[in-house]
């Protein structure tokens, strides 16, 4: 019974974390855990507090086991996701057993595949220019955008020097301020605002703020006002890192 | 015209945002579809002020996302994550923390206060949609 407990706690564990960190809202991922657990036949207690994760167990005699497990990193994957998702959907209707679905959670978790850096840089440009455009304005200003978007990407997230978001948030604003201030001399006809309001759009973290906003509303409030705290202290690393860059070029007015 | 063009460049851009989060292609093509709808409802209603404009664009997103992703058997969340992408108030958000760091505070003050009254009306949008979508969906497995 005890090893059953734990393998059935490993597996829970490991489902939560990894669909937490490909981008799982909370509240689902607390949903489908429980659901695993009953499933197997157990009580289930579960809290998830962003990064940390608390499950609990209760078999029928009372016996229990707890686990904490701390999260790194949530670079959100939703290809993972969905076949994380799937594959619980199939243990829950009962069309997988608990060893094999560990097995097949293991492979997905290894799985390495995803898109050329090639096309990646194209979606970020494409981002980045597609937001200034229709936030901003400028055509030329657009195209600056998506140049410089895609650099500043391709600079944070493949030559990474140090594993810290709120570095990697402030030198990419020294680059954005630097890189609009180049632009803006090549590229003829836009602004230095427009340049920067449109790179800066895959750095801000605005969609942090609504799912914090979301989880909040969702009673999942400690998670959620963690969200919006990180969300400030990542806008005000990149702020400020476009002030640094500022200083090098001169003065910038918004 | 205008608004339907800018309508498909917000599209663009969520799908291409979508591909940054590894979404497979299929779904990156509906988010950009979902997108430019949210996009195109936001500058329809943008007379009757930003918040009811981007309340009523959230929702409507919420909700063909959730059916859409019911019909294709998957989770909506990146559905709804590209598609809310281009009312997400991260530019205003931005503009707020730069006002502060010059000292022009309660300019910072107003804008930051309408960062997070845009964020409430998408969170409320989405919850809204999520609940009545779940209703209607319990409703039909009843039947």
């Amino acid at each position: 019974m005890e090893i059953e407990m734990e393998r059935a706690l490993d597996f829970m564990t490991e489902v939560a974390a990894s669909l937490m960190s490909y981008g799982s809202p909370t509240t689902r991922t607390e949903i489908w855990v429980t659901k695993i657990g009953q499933k197997l036949g157990f009580q289930v207690d579960i809290a998830i507090i962003y990064t940390v994760i608390y499950i609990t167990i209760r078999d029928k005699d009372g016996n229990f086991k707890s686990i904490t497990k701390r999260l790194f990193s949530l670079p959100s994957d939703f290809e993972k996701f969905m076949r994380v998702d799937t594959l619980v959907k199939k243990f829950v209707d009962g069309n997988i057993q608990l060893a094999e679905a560990h097995i097949e959670l293991k492979k997905i978790i290894n799985d390495q595949s995803t898109y050329s850096i090639f096309l990646r840089l194209i979606a970020a440009a494409l981002t980045c220019g597609g937001f200034e455009y229709v936030l901003v304005g400028g055509t030329m200003s657009a195209i600056a955008s998506m140049v410089l978007g895609a650099v500043v990407y391709a600079a944070t997230n493949y030559v990474k020097l140090l594993n810290n978001r709120f570095f990697q948030q402030f030198t990419s604003g020294i680059m954005i301020s630097i890189g609009a201030w180049l632009l803006v001399h090549l590229f003829k006809g836009s602004t230095l605002s427009g340049v920067v309001s449109g790179s800066i759009m895959l750095f801000v973290p605005g969609l942090l703020i609504t799912n914090g906003f979301s989880e909040i509303s969702q009673a999942s409030v400690i998670s959620g006002t963690i969200k919006e705290s990180e969300a400030m202290a990542l806008l005000i690393a990149l702020v400020f890192g476009i002030f640094a860059g500022t200083v090098f070029v001169g003065g910038m007015n918004f | 015209m205008n608004i339907i063009i800018n309508s498909i460049i917000a599209g663009v851009a969520s799908g291409s945002f979508t591909i940054l989060y590894n979404a497979r292609f299929s779904d990156a093509l509906i988010a950009g579809a979902i997108g430019a709808l949210g996009w195109f409802v936001n500058s329809t209603l943008n007379g009757y002020g930003m918040l009811t404009a981007t309340l009523i664009s959230a929702f409507t997103i919420g909700i063909v996302g959730r059916v859409i992703s019911r019909v294709r058997h998957m989770p909506s969340q990146p559905l709804i994550v590209g598609g809310i992408v281009v009312l997400v108030p991260g530019f205003m958000a931005f503009k707020a923390m730069n006002a502060f760091v010059v000292g022009k505070n309660t300019e910072g003050t107003t804008l930051m206060l309408n960062t997070f009254l845009t964020a409430a009306a998408i969170g409320t949008g989405l919850i809204v949609a999520v609940a009545i979508t779940a209703i209607i969906f319990k409703i039909r497995i009843r039947r």
